[in-house]
This record gives structure tokens, sequence and C-alpha cells, in this order.
């Protein structure tokens, strides 16, 4: 009997531990999308002023050169792809691309959805000096939400670790 | 054009509604796919194609249609069919559109027309109109007889035609003989630089030509036609240079400048016979000056290309 209450205890803690972890890593991980797309934009921002290349070979490079070592996720090689085969133009294929990102990783909010959405029309304007700037407003609002989530990434994260832990603590002595 | 190059260059590229459409009319008129020279595209107007200088205009399912019955394409289809043209890059082809038009792989020219920007740019894309560029080898041999001096060296000579005669058709069969030697006429093959202010003659991608333009043909795509002349006479030390439709300001001067550096020059320009050039200040100057040895005179009268006069001297 106690050593099933042990295990029973046991399996409490572990449930309580992994519960506060996945709060704190959807938290981490928003800003580490926040971060890669502020990045990824940098890069676009500077092939397409530099080298006038065109707007699928430059995401699909995006995609590689910045994505390639961190296991962060993107929309970029999706709208590539779509445009390039010409399915749909680069607003369109942007805002499809958005849909399935937004539904695979439900911790992104509507904060940094509402610039991240913009960046498609940024991206179809004819004049580079306009999507450039364009594309700068979007990424200084995007590290003023990085900052921001940091921060709360710092304090809610532990907050939230020690709570289930507490919790789970609390519903062992509550069963025991 | 075969119907799947005619798919690889226009129809994929341009997407849609109105590719499927087009795509199904020549699958179902592969005879008219030779002919045929234009694809217009109006917002709210019947979709039409022309071929041997008629139109016929298309229904929704691919087949010839009064005007009333034609496929009408809607005004933001028009605009997605422009970016996917544009390659959803329209910042890299900003300068082109100023122009007017935009280049296809394969050299077929999509000229543009809407509301135009003080600045020369074109947003809210009304009209399109799709110039299908084929290469017909060796369609310019007659022509040849009458610029070849002997086996090294060729005349200096302005084609003159009208829109639509094959003028760029025959000059890159021009470019693409001398530039790599022929047994009838007998021609050497020389070093020959291109001026491809258009990028229609040798349809460059990535600055590689896709037509054949000839083994020793040196080409300067999207290149204005003073600059390139310059360039190419300083850097390539070509024996001809040859460029399309002259008569803008300042080309008299930069060809006087390439006949001085020794240099043969073989050029078209836009008109319907010898007297057109008379009243045209830039090529009225160089005909003061005796700067070309031929003018040979194109028409569409008997098909495209027909030679209707050659000028000075005989052959």
């Amino acid at each position: 009997m106690i050593t099933l209450k042990i295990i029973g205890a046991i399996m409490i803690l572990i449930s309580g531990y992994l519960f506060g972890k996945h709060i704190k890593d959807d938290m981490r991980k928003r800003t580490e999308v926040i971060n890669y797309i502020n990045k990824a934009l940098a890069y676009i921002d500077n092939k397409i002023i530099i080298e006038n290349a065109y707007l699928e070979d430059v995401l699909s490079k995006c995609a590689d050169e910045i994505y390639k070592q961190a296991n962060v996720p993107q929309p970029f090689s999706s709208v590539s792809e779509m445009i390039y085969c010409n399915k749909q133009n680069i607003n369109e294929a942007w805002e499809t691309c958005l849909t399935d990102f937004y539904a695979e990783n439900d911790y992104i909010k509507n904060e940094e959805k509402e610039y991240i959405s913009q960046i498609g029309n940024c991206l179809s304007l004819a004049d580079k000096e306009r999507q450039s700037e364009g594309l700068k407003t979007i990424m200084d609002n995007l590290d003023k939400i990085e900052k921001k989530a940091d921060e709360k990434t710092k304090k809610d994260g532990k907050m939230a670790m020690r709570t289930s832990m507490i919790c789970a603590v609390l519903l062992i002595i509550l069963i025991i | 054009m075969k119907l799947n190059s005619f798919k690889n260059e226009i129809t994929d590229r341009l997407g849609g509604n109105c590719a499927d459409i087009v795509y199904n009319f020549f699958q179902s008129n592969p005879d008219m796919l030779e002919s045929a020279g234009e694809i217009r595209i109006r917002a709210g107007l019947p979709l039409s194609v022309s071929c041997r200088n008629t139109n016929y205009y298309v229904s929704s399912s691919g087949l010839k249609a009064s005007a009333e019955k034609a496929y009408r394409p809607t005004k933001y289809e028009i605009n997605s069919i422009f970016t996917r043209i544009c390659r959803n890059s329209l910042y890299a082809f900003k300068e082109d559109i100023k122009c007017g038009f935009v280049t296809l792989p394969g050299g077929h020219r999509v000229g543009i027309a809407g509301k135009i920007l003080p600045d020369g740019a074109i947003y809210e894309v009304s009209s399109l109109n799709i110039r299908i560029s084929r290469e017909i080898k060796n369609c310019s041999l007659k022509i040849l007889r009458h610029i070849i001096r002997n086996r090294y060296d060729v005349y200096n000579t302005l084609i003159i035609s009208p829109p639509v005669c094959g003028k760029t058709t025959i000059i890159r069969d021009i470019a693409r003989i001398l530039g790599t030697g022929n047994e009838e006429p007998d021609f050497a093959g020389v070093n020959v630089g291109l001026i491809d202010e258009r990028s229609e003659i040798a349809a460059c991608y990535q600055g590689i030509p896709t037509n054949d333009v000839g083994l020793m043909t040196d080409v300067y795509d999207s290149c204005p036609k003073d600059k390139g002349i310059l360039m190419m006479i300083r850097t390539m030390a070509p024996k001809i240079i040859i460029t399309d439709e002259i008569g803008g300001s300042g080309d008299a001067d930069v060809i006087s400048c390439a006949m001085n550096a020794g240099v043969r020059i073989i050029a078209t320009a836009h008109g319907y016979s010898f007297d057109d050039m008379q009243v045209r200040q830039e090529i009225k100057e160089m005909i003061r000056n005796g700067v070309f040895e031929r003018y040979i005179t194109l028409s569409n009268r008997h098909g495209p290309a027909t030679i209707e006069e050659v000028r000075g001297g005989t052959t």
C-alpha cells in the first residue's frame, strides 16, 4: 500500500513538474519565435535592398540560413514554396501559411500576430524604400513585444514551475 | 512553339483562370499556337488572342466565342497575374514597369497599362498584352544576303519595320548566324556584341541567354543602348554590334562612335518605309551622315518579315 502511495506521489510530482515546464517552455518558445522573426526580417530587408533578389529566393535562403541551426518554427519556407509554384501571390500565400503556423504554435499571442500578419503586405510593395521602412516598423514593434515577453518568461516562468510543484505537493498531502 | 514550352514559359507564369483558359484554347487549336502573336487581357473586357492579324475572343471553356460570350477577367485577376509575372517581387521589376513592360523567360514581352504614378510607375494594372516571342532559325537568310559584304564583313544596316512584322525574331537570327558562321550565304562567324535593352532578343535568365544568339555573341541584357554600345566597344572588342529599335536621343552620337571604332552596326527601327525615317530626328541625322550602307524595309504583306525594299547598293 505504502509503495503504491509513494509511486502515486512521485507520479503527481512528475506531472506537476512537466506541467510547469510546459507553461515555461511555451513562454520561452514565444520569445524565440519573435526573436527569430525579427532576425529573418532584417535578413530579408538586407537581401532586397542590397541584392535586389527575387522574393522566393530571399525567403527560401532566409529559411535556410537564419533557421538553419535553430529548432524554431517559421512560415518563410512554405511561403517561398507557395509563391515559387505560382499558386498564390505573396499576400495570399502569407495569410494561408500563417493560418497553419498559428494553429501549430498556439502560444503565439494576438499582440504579435497583428504585426506578423502585416509582413505579407509589406513584402508586396513595389517601392523598396517603403518596404524597408515598413519592415523596420514591424521589427521595432516586435522587438518591444519580445522584450516584454522575455521579462514575462523570466518572472512568470519560474512562478509557473513553483505553482505547479506546490499544487502537486498539496495534492499529494490531500490524497495521503 | 510547342504547347509544353508555351505552358512552361507563359501560362505557368500567369497562373489563375486566364492561364487555364488560354492553355485550353491552344490545346484545342494547336495549329493556331504556331502563328499566335499576342494574348490580350483587359479588365472587364473580352479575353482575346491574335493569330495572323486576326483577333479571336475566347470563352471561359477555352473556345472561340463572340465578344458577348467571351471570358472577361476582373481587375483583381489582372493584378494577381501582374504580381505573379513579376515573381511577387515588384521592387525587382520597378524600372521595367516604369518602361511599361516586363519580360518573361523565353523573351515573351508583357506590356502593361493602367494608372500611372507621377514617377512613371504603373499601379492598378488594367491591361496586359503578352507578345509571344519565338525563335525561328534561318528566318533571316534572305535578309542576310543583303547584309553580308564578304566572308568576314557586313554592311552597316538599318532594318525598318512596323510593329509585329518579326523584327526581333529576324535580328535574333541575324545575331545567331553572324556570331556562329554560315555556309549559304557564306560567312565565317565573328565576335558579335548584342545590346538587348528589353531582354527580348537573347531572353537572358540570370544573365545567360536562353535563346540561341550565336557561339561568338556577347550580350548586354537590360542595358540602355547608349551605355551598352560604348561598354561593348571598350570591353568586348566586337566586330559587329547588333541592337533593336534605335531612334532615341543620343543614339546617333553613340552609333557614330562605334563606327569610328571600326565596328559594324546592324540595328532596327520602327517605321513603314525609308521615308518614315526622314522625319525622325536622330535617324535623319544618321542617314545624312551616311552611317548606314543598307536600309532594308520589312512588312507583313506576305507573312512576317516580307522584304519590301532594299536601299543602298546592289547585291
